[in-house]
């Protein structure tokens, strides 16, 4: 758990930096691709709903720092989100591209559910009309999530080697 | 007289013949009586001389051929990275051009209008949800700047200062759901607000007086009415009318005069006069 939050924070400060510099800039189909919510989905995909939990606290919070979201809106989303998805983590078959593109998409959709949710409880709703965002966002972030999820298995990999035991 | 003789006789008389002759052709042909002569001889003979020259060529070519190209080949290679030299200092320059007239619009923006007090200041960041159109500057608190204060650049209204940290501040863009800007219309001077969308992009004046005359193309801009935003600051160009039956107000769909994707630099305009509006104040004593 301590090697999660270890790496979450310089992972997610260098994140939020290209997010805000660079991605925001570059969108594909009018979006901006969320780099760190298909980072926290796929490591709470890897690594299980608790770990995500951290990236989603680290994560939601930085973004938040970047953005006129009210602080801890995207934390809560992403916490939420994670909780969710974590709820059927453990029924979803192992399989290395179609679950992560799934879980993306849906994780994704959660995530945009939710921060809308919280933003029309607040004095900072935004209208209706963002709902006409919804199937480019999902379509961005499914491609996305697959070279997304190979890296961050790497990097599981690397930190986390898988022991195996003989036994006579 | 022998045969000895005879043969030496004869051989004598060829020799004068042949000279005789020589000088005889020389003289013809010094005089040029002989061109049709040569004409009638050269021209069978050139044909086979042409014919064999080519061939000759050619075989000759057949080995030159490499070394040609190769060269051709070397000096195709350098002139292609001269080129590229001279395509990336081309870049270079435009860009220096790109900066330079972006300047000369901010300065000729800060002559206009000498009263304003403002801060130039680089976009470095942009908001990270998608629900929300803000800027970051790196410009903040030490260098004079304040939640509220009006942003623009060299084309218009960019927004206004939403959040403000020691070196950087975040702006609200115009075109973002959350803003509301008192605006006039350039040439009916009718009164409205302009707000933005959460999708970005276009953006509304509403509340805006049903006698007006609202014309396509018009400009709008900054009534200064409120005192958060100076008057006259471009905000953008009506695109569309919007006129109901039974409504009390019509309103407009207004393209912002600035590109936001493609913004650089702005200016926090950090004082300014704001409009008289003391007229409106009750007088003292009541």
């Amino acid at each position: 758990m301590n090697r999660d939050l270890y790496l979450a924070l310089p992972l997610m400060l260098v994140l939020v930096i290209l997010q805000t510099a660079l991605l925001s800039r570059w969108l594909i189909l009018g979006i901006a691709p969320q780099l760190m919510l298909l980072a926290v989905l796929a490591w709470s995909l890897l690594r299980g709903p608790q770990a995500g939990l951290l990236w989603a606290v680290v994560a939601g919070l930085l973004l938040d720092l970047f953005s006129a979201m009210p602080l801890g809106t995207s934390a809560l989303a992403l916490i939420l989100t994670t909780t969710s998805l974590g709820l059927i983590q453990n029924y979803l078959p192992v399989n290395r591209f179609l679950i992560p593109v799934l879980y993306g998409s849906f994780g994704a959709f959660l995530y945009l559910f939710i921060t809308l949710l919280v933003l029309r409880l607040t004095p900072y709703a935004p209208d209706w009309s963002v709902i006409q965002m919804v199937p480019s966002y999902l379509l961005v972030h499914a491609t996305l999530m697959p070279p997304v999820y190979w890296l961050l298995f790497s990097l599981s990999r690397a930190l986390w080697p898988r022991r195996v035991t003989i036994e006579p | 007289m022998n045969l000895d003789d005879l043969q030496r006789q004869v051989r004598w008389r060829l020799v004068l013949f042949l000279v005789g002759l020589s000088l005889v052709l020389f003289i013809l042909d010094s005089t040029g009586n002989l061109d049709n002569t040569f004409s009638f001889l050269q021209d069978p003979i050139n044909a086979v001389v042409s014919w064999t020259s080519s061939r000759v060529d050619a075989f000759a070519t057949v080995f030159a051929g490499p070394r040609d190209l190769q060269e051709a080949r070397s000096e195709l290679a350098a002139l292609q990275a001269r080129v590229d030299e001279l395509e990336r200092e081309n870049e270079q320059l435009r860009e220096i051009q790109g900066e330079y007239q972006l300047l000369q619009d901010l300065f000729n923006r800060n002559r206009e209008t000498p009263a304003y007090n403002r801060v130039l200041a680089n976009v470095i960041g942009r908001d990270t949800s998608p629900f929300f159109r803000s800027i970051i500057i790196d410009k903040g608190r030490d260098d004079g700047v304040r939640v509220g204060m009006p942003v623009e650049s060299a084309r218009g209204l960019v927004g206004q200062v939403y959040r403000t940290a020691d070196r950087s501040a975040q702006v609200l863009l115009l075109t973002d759901n959350l803003s509301s800007i008192p605006t006039r219309l350039i040439d009916t001077r009718a009164v409205g607000v302009t707000h933005g969308s959460t999708l970005g992009g276009l953006m509304t004046m509403d509340w805006i007086s049903l006698e007006a005359d609202v014309a396509i193309g018009e400009v709008v801009m900054t009534s200064g009415l409120g005192g958060r935003f100076p008057p006259d600051i471009v905000v953008g160009r009506v695109t569309q009318v919007q006129k109901r039956e039974a409504a009390l107000f019509q309103s407009a769909t207004v393209q912002p005069a600035v590109d936001f994707d493609r913004l650089e630099l702005v200016f926090v305009v950090i004082s300014f006069t704001p409009i008289d509006t003391s007229i409106f104040d009750e007088p003292e004593g009541n």
